[in-house]
């Protein structure tokens, strides 16, 4: 501080040298503000002026925000990649062999599977079929199910059961006469829910996927 | 507008993830282990409650955070026998399966607020503001209702004035069972709100670590509501401004905004216990190797360079028939560098200038630290063509590793030094770990 001081005081008396107030005002110029000087490489050099001279607007995607996702020690986090799109493109014409396709122009929306089979990313989970309780609902030992626990169980749903503990497959059917877990297949018995069952729906079943 | 915030956590993470998976689980004690299934790092109610019903006085080691008095953060050795008479669930710690718990838990939580903080695995501040008109309490059992059902998580939802009240409603609201896991302090008057605060040991308070909280007691200050009407102006003169802001905090004056961006880290640490002591050089050096890929990789993640390598060393400090030792040695650099080659011929230098022959090793970690920003560097007139600094060359190799990385699985591609997979003595145990539920197609939940 003391020497800042002196320098001033130095500064102001002696000869020469660089006057207080002097030369162009910070801000004044073309841009209306402070400016920095920077290296660009000079194969660049005309595009960053191009650029400044258009405005020099940060386009809207740069100033996105993405959620800091929780950095822990000692942890990879995998998480299901819901941001794939597998596009298969929709058209609205046949497309006639040995003409110069039309379709390019008239293609009209993408499929994404994954927002199609999967609604709430968040609350769905995937799990495996064992056994063939449920072959006549289309479900068959082997299979994937996406099951979203958000989903309130309705009477006529296919659910993830836990039943005493054992989580099982079944479609749910809540009448007057009591509520049942109903299989799909003659050769198994429906599972009464009883006052003194332990029962916890655990998700309802919202797409099969199985590969032919 | 008066700020209000909300901070939402899950009872016993770990556990809780453990149990949404197994629902025969609800009729048990659980307890998951620390790396190397070393000490006890989560436990369900049920296995809290059998602690407390059975103490054993735990004496001195474990972690750090561990009390003489509770089993949380004790060695697993020492509370085997009790919980293993309950038929206690004991699990490795599951990274994978939590890491996504707790990312789809923040996506949830994200969408009740216009802003988040994610605090830590677990805990988020959500900001309330100008949503008074709405019955807050009603909109916090909402979110535990919808989190409860979505992912079979309970959570527990405290909501103050400022963060550091928002935090100690969440105390509270877990501390009584009346509450059901959601207390809204701003709906309260501010006497009903002190007396909830003499509740409060001082020491519970947001950012009272244990050393302050001694000295708080020692003055008189034992609980949150004494913390709230001490001498401001004392404290700061004896503490610091931290301190300030705290008591400011406790009287509803919000000093601490939501830091919604995590801010770059300061270091990067990768430390692990071997699965077994280690007394071969070169195992050690392949399980430092690993780690410094690990580190490096992570710099490179967050578009960061470093400028100093540490390695660090140490034989197990519990064993008393065998000599302890630790050591640790840091190389910095001329120019800052995230290319992991560069970063192991550094940290196998380090390693050696440590290695002490003879000894069997229990830990050793790679610690890179003054990061800034991987920016256009200043080239040298002395050094004009860099082989791993701002080489593009090298640059573009690491970018491909970390993609194969990425998409073909971790450790797809890896440098000779860190050894071949099958021969990683080192490894850390995790015997008791439960399948990757969420993220792997062959650990799926199977169903009847």
């Amino acid at each position: 501080m003391c020497m800042e001081d002196e320098k001033l005081k130095t500064s102001a008396l002696a000869h020469g040298g660089k006057r207080k107030g002097a030369g162009r005002k910070s801000g004044s110029g073309k841009f209306g503000e402070p400016t920095k000087v920077i290296r660009v490489p000079e194969s660049k050099v005309e595009r960053v002026k191009a650029w400044l001279e258009e405005g020099g607007d940060v386009s809207a995607d740069d100033n996105v925000h993405y959620m800091a996702l929780p950095q822990f020690k000692n942890a990879q986090v995998f998480r299901p990649d819901f941001t794939s799109h597998y596009d298969i493109g929709l058209y609205s014409h046949k497309v006639v062999a040995g003409f110069p396709s039309p379709a390019d122009d008239n293609l009209e929306q993408t499929i994404d599977l994954n927002t199609h089979f999967i609604k709430k990313p968040n609350t769905t989970f995937l799990v495996k079929v064992q056994g063939d309780s449920m072959k006549q609902a289309g479900i068959y030992p082997g299979d994937l199910l996406a099951v979203d626990r958000s989903e309130t169980p309705k009477d006529g749903k296919i659910v993830i059961a836990s039943i005493d503990g054992e989580l099982t497959v079944k479609r749910l059917s809540i009448k007057s006469t009591g509520t049942w877990l109903m299989p799909e297949n003659d050769q198994y018995d429906p599972i009464p829910v009883r006052e003194s069952s332990d029962l916890v729906i655990w998700g309802v079943v919202v797409s099969v996927l199985r590969s032919v | 507008m008066m700020p209000v915030y909300a901070l939402v956590d899950a009872n016993s993470f770990y556990a809780s993830c453990e149990m949404a998976f197994n629902p025969k689980l609800a009729q048990r004690p659980v307890v998951v282990l620390s790396n190397n299934d070393g000490c006890i790092v989560a436990a369900n109610k049920m296995a809290k409650e059998l602690a407390k019903r059975f103490p054993i006085n735990y004496g001195s080691g474990g972690y750090h955070a561990a009390k003489p008095t509770s089993m949380m953060f004790q060695p697993y050795f020492k509370v085997e026998k009790m919980l293993k008479r309950f038929n206690t669930a004991v699990f490795s710690s599951n990274y994978e399966l939590y890491g996504d718990m707790s990312a789809r838990m923040h996506r949830m939580l994200g969408e009740f607020s216009s802003a988040q903080e994610v605090y830590s695995i677990d805990e988020s501040f959500l900001d309330l503001s100008g949503m008074s008109q709405w019955n807050l309490t009603e909109y916090a059992k909402k979110i535990k209702q919808t989190l409860h059902q979505g992912l079979g998580l309970p959570v527990a939802v405290g909501i103050g004035p400022s963060k550091t009240l928002a935090k100690l409603a969440n105390h509270l609201a877990k501390k009584h069972d009346a509450y059901q896991g959601v207390l809204d302090l701003t709906a309260l008057s501010e006497p009903v709100v002190d007396a909830l605060l003499r509740q409060v040991a001082v020491g519970d308070v947001w950012g009272v670590g244990k050393k302050r909280a001694q000295q708080l007691t020692d003055m008189g200050i034992q609980t949150a509501l004494d913390l709230k009407y001490a001498n401001v102006k004392m404290l700061r003169r004896r503490f610091s401004v931290v301190m300030e802001r705290l008591v400011l905090e406790l009287n509803n004056q919000a000093c601490l905004r939501l830091e919604e961006v995590a801010p770059a880290k300061q270091q990067i640490l990768s430390s692990r216990s071997f699965g077994q002591p280690i007394r071969d050089f070169d195992l050690v050096a392949q399980a430092v190797a690993s780690y410094t890929a690990r580190a490096a990789q992570k710099l490179r993640a967050e578009g960061s360079v470093c400028q100093y390598i540490s390695v660090f060393l140490r034989t197990n400090p519990f064993k008393s028939n065998a000599p302890f030792y630790q050591n640790q040695h840091t190389y910095g650099l001329v120019y800052p560098t995230d290319h992991t080659g560069l970063v192991l011929t550094m940290a196998k230098r380090a390693l050696k200038r440590i290695w002490q022959p003879g000894l069997a090793y229990h830990k050793a970690g790679v610690c890179l630290s003054d990061i800034s920003p991987k920016g256009a560097m200043q080239l040298d007139v002395f050094a004009p063509d860099p082989k791993y600094s701002a080489n593009p060359k090298s640059d573009a190799l690491m970018t491909v590793m970390d993609q194969i990385n990425q998409r073909m699985g971790r450790g797809s591609v890896q440098l000779a030094a860190e050894g071949l997979a099958d021969k990683q003595a080192w490894q850390m145990r995790r015997a008791l770990c439960s399948p990757r539920y969420t993220t792997r197609l062959n650990e799926v939940l199977t169903v009847w």
